[in-house]
């Protein structure tokens, strides 16, 4: 009986390490299977990407360089009106490498009403990295038909138009 | 009592605004058409720009609708008892200094008439700031910018029922140069029919009236342009009630309902004024 009763739990066992073994080989990942997943993961990110989306050139520069126009600050119903703040920042790239390259000197960006004929307070220009600026302090003060003049030596080259509501 | 209520026409009388970037140089004058010396009245108003006439003549309802406070202080004095007064007014707009007005009157001796007649000439002062120097974020724009002169002629009738009056209002701006901004102004002008009804110690009234400006030239390094002409018709409701010589009332401007208006903001407004008077 005791003969039996040992065998019985010996059988038991064996069927119990198996049944395990075998649910662990199913679903469970040992540390190492896990760590040579990351490194695969790592590979893989490391690959070259499908191209991006070409970057579009929003403001074109009288020596050729390109500017990426992107609005930093708007009230919250999105769109600009007459009596917050806005801001906007650009970042400077080359239009054939579509790589970033250092912001152009000599930049200088008001707001102008056509209609009315008259500017606003004068905006504030921060340069936020090697190829990128900000620029804030926008204030249309009125309603209408405004454009944010770009000037580089005295000359507008630029004229991006905004409609205020 | 019906005699001093006709003071309360000047204020049932809306003030008439131009094209946003011009200010308001078109005002009710601060004429004094009763018995008494002496007038001040203070007066604050809360003013909604409510849709906005873009220079193509489509009609917009601002996303924005931010509502703005002015204050206005006016003085005036009846000389030696005599036909000849002289006035005065001052505003103040979001706390900043707006546009001021001068000016002369004289009531017309016209005894066998059932209808009192005055004239006036005011100079407009440009003590506000005007579009063309805002050089800070914080500032706003309070005046036109330029001198102005007009000129105007008020007829008033009182029953005993109440009074009714009529207003015509002609004004030129002068030209005048801001950093490297010269400003053209050409002529404005405006005309009201109002009217109110009185019992005892109340009355309640109402107005309607036009407000032309004809626009400005402006030149500077970069551009030489003219502002469009501007036009709208405010409409105003007063209630006001007579304590002695003082006067307190309450009124609504809306230049949002008849039309057509030309290249203007249109305001409704809300206005409640004080009056004090003295011999």
């Amino acid at each position: 009986m005791i003969k039996f009763i040992k065998f019985s739990f010996f059988k038991s066992l064996v069927l119990l390490n198996l049944f395990l073994s075998l649910s662990l080989l199913s679903c469970a990942k040992s540390p190492r299977d896990l760590a040579v997943s990351e490194k695969f993961l790592k590979h893989k990110m490391s690959q070259p990407q499908k191209p991006a989306k070409k970057r579009q050139c929003s403001i074109r520069f009288p020596g050729g360089q390109c500017a990426e126009f992107s609005w930093v600050k708007l009230p919250a119903d999105g769109l600009p009106n007459s009596s917050e703040e806005h801001s906007f920042k650009l970042v400077f790239f080359n239009e054939a490498t579509q790589l970033n390259i250092v912001f152009a000197e000599n930049l200088f960006i008001d707001l102008w009403m056509p209609s009315m004929n008259h500017g606003s307070a004068p905006v504030k220009i921060q340069q936020t990295s090697e190829s990128e600026i900000l620029v804030y302090k926008i204030y249309f003060i009125m309603s209408g038909d405004w454009i944010i003049r770009f000037k580089q030596d005295g000359k507008i080259f630029f004229e991006y138009p905004v409609e205020i509501l | 009592m019906k005699y001093l209520f006709t003071t309360l026409i000047l204020f049932a009388a809306p003030i008439a605004h131009s094209a946003s970037c011009c200010g308001s140089n078109i005002s009710a004058p601060a004429l004094i058409t009763t018995q008494e010396n002496y007038r001040l009245s203070f007066s604050q108003s809360t003013i909604e720009r409510s849709l906005y006439v873009r220079e193509d003549g489509k009609v917009i309802e601002p996303s924005n609708k931010k509502s703005k406070i002015s204050q206005a202080l006016r003085v005036g004095h009846t000389v030696n008892n005599g036909p000849f007064q002289i006035f005065a007014s001052f505003k103040k707009t979001e706390d900043q200094m707006a546009d001021s007005e001068i000016g002369t009157g004289i009531q017309y001796a016209l005894d066998d008439k059932p209808f009192d007649l005055y004239q006036w000439l005011s100079m407009g002062i440009p003590t506000g700031r005007s579009v063309y120097e805002i050089y800070d974020a914080t500032d706003i724009p309070t005046g036109s910018g330029v001198y102005s002169l007009q000129t105007g002629l008020l007829m008033t009738r009182t029953f005993a029922w109440g009074d009714i009056s009529g207003s015509l209002t002609f004004g030129h701006g002068l030209d005048r140069t801001l950093d490297q901004t010269k400003i053209e102004p050409k002529e404005f002008a405006s005309t009201e029919i109002a009217g109110g009804y009185s019992y005892k110690a109340f009355r309640w009234g109402g107005g309607i009236g036009s407000s032309w400006n004809a626009g400005r030239r402006v030149i500077t390094p970069d551009s030489d342009s003219k502002v469009k002409a501007s036009r709208s018709w405010p409409l105003s409701l007063s209630f006001s009630y007579l304590y002695k010589l003082s006067l307190i009332s309450l009124s609504y401007s809306d230049e949002t309902l008849i039309g057509p208006a030309e290249f203007s903001d249109l305001n409704r407004s809300i206005t409640l004024n004080f009056v004090n008077r003295w011999y």
